[in-house]
């Protein structure tokens, strides 16, 4: 049979379970010692008495207004210092945003030129142009520009005068007293 | 909301988990400390006492582990310096003594100290009345008990083991030494 002093060895380990069947060995031992059954009984009954009469009063409707406040006016909370834990997923947060910029940087489409670049600069040219005096490079760029529009303008003012020419010559010839009259 | 979340909220910073903890636990706390001095005067003092060491330690606290035995391994530690400063000479106080032996005996009076079992709890050792409040005033589990005690779940049991023995052999019962019995 298991010697007392083991016994009591189990009965500390089981000493808090008092619903369960207590193992093979400490049950056949105390099936057969008075000793060691008075001892189980005795915590179980005391255990019992103290569950069942420990008596819970009502604290004082204040106090916990009480302790909010106190807390409050003894140390505003600060944030705790960052913890390892925290620290851990920040930096884990910052590696996966730096590899999401990374590859968006390296897929992502070509930049194509903005449509309103070319009205943009020729308006800035115009406004160059009629705000300071002309310079060489400036009458080279007009010409440029407007050498499209100048060109048919040209042709037409060269049509108009020959037009004028042959009227003139008509009238001319018309009203001009004949030298040969007798 | 579990008490765990709260308290991650506390740790956040949230002033409403804060005073909803409080709400939660000031009079499991202030209980166990009026039993563990018979002083309400006393047992008020050091629940306040409690959560104000509770507000500056809770950066430490883990979320992972249950708050109720954090909490009260703080009460623990706020009783255990009430005592170095007010029982130097391991005197009880005038509210400890032997119910059986004071002319105080009326109910009201026994009902103001609590049950005489605990009255003669509180004269163990404050350890072993810890453990003991906390197992069956407070209903912890050994994990719990151990976690409040800071002390492993074998050397909780130890514990509770030799209070139950001791009250016993106080209580007069005499079923709390007998033969053989080396624990
Ligand atoms: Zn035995």
């Amino acid at each position: 049979m298991m010697a007392c002093w083991i016994s009591r060895l189990w009965l500390i380990r089981h000493a808090d379970e008092y619903g369960a069947t207590p193992p093979a060995r400490l049950a056949r031992h105390l099936a057969g010692c008075a000793s060691c059954r008075a001892q189980r009984e005795m915590h179980r009954n005391l255990a019992t008495r103290l569950a069942a009469t420990a008596s819970h009063r009502e604290p004082p409707p204040f106090l916990a207004a009480r302790i909010v406040a106190a807390a409050r006016a003894a140390a505003p909370y600060r944030r705790p210092a960052v913890s390892v834990h925290r620290l851990r997923w920040t930096g884990a947060v910052m590696i996966a945003l730096t590899a999401g910029l990374s590859l968006w940087l390296a897929i992502r489409p070509a930049k194509t030129p903005r449509p309103v670049a070319a009205p943009l600069e020729l308006a800035a040219l115009v406004r160059e142009t009629i705000s300071r005096p002309m310079q060489l490079a400036d009458q080279q760029r007009l010409t440029m520009v407007t050498r499209s529009l100048a060109q048919p303008l040209e042709q037409e003012w060269q049509r108009i005068q020959a037009d004028a020419n042959g009227a003139w010559h008509t009238l001319a010839a018309d009203f001009t007293p004949s030298p040969a009259a007798p | 909301m579990t008490d765990e979340t709260l308290a991650r909220w506390w740790q956040e910073g949230s002033d409403a988990a804060f005073a909803e903890l409080v709400g939660r636990f000031y009079g499991r706390i202030f209980n166990f400390l009026w039993h563990a001095t018979g002083h309400r005067e006393d047992a008020e003092d050091l629940t306040q006492e409690t959560f104000l060491a509770a507000h500056r330690s809770i950066p430490r606290y883990q979320p992972a582990r249950t708050f109720g035995p954090w909490l009260f391994g703080i009460a623990r530690h706020t009783l255990a310096d009430h005592w170095r400063r007010q029982r130097p000479c391991d005197e009880l106080p005038p509210d400890f003594a032997d119910p059986i032996s004071t002319s105080e005996n009326a109910p009201a009076a026994r009902e103001e100290r609590g049950s005489a079992l605990w009255q003669q709890a509180r004269r163990l050792k404050p350890r072993q009345f810890e453990a003991l409040w906390l197992r069956y005033g407070e209903g912890f589990d050994i994990a719990g008990v151990a976690r409040a005690l800071g002390i492993t779940r074998i050397h909780a049991k130890v514990l509770l083991f030799r209070a139950r023995k001791e009250l016993a052999r106080r209580a007069g019962s005499g079923k709390g030494r007998t033969k053989g019995d080396r624990l």
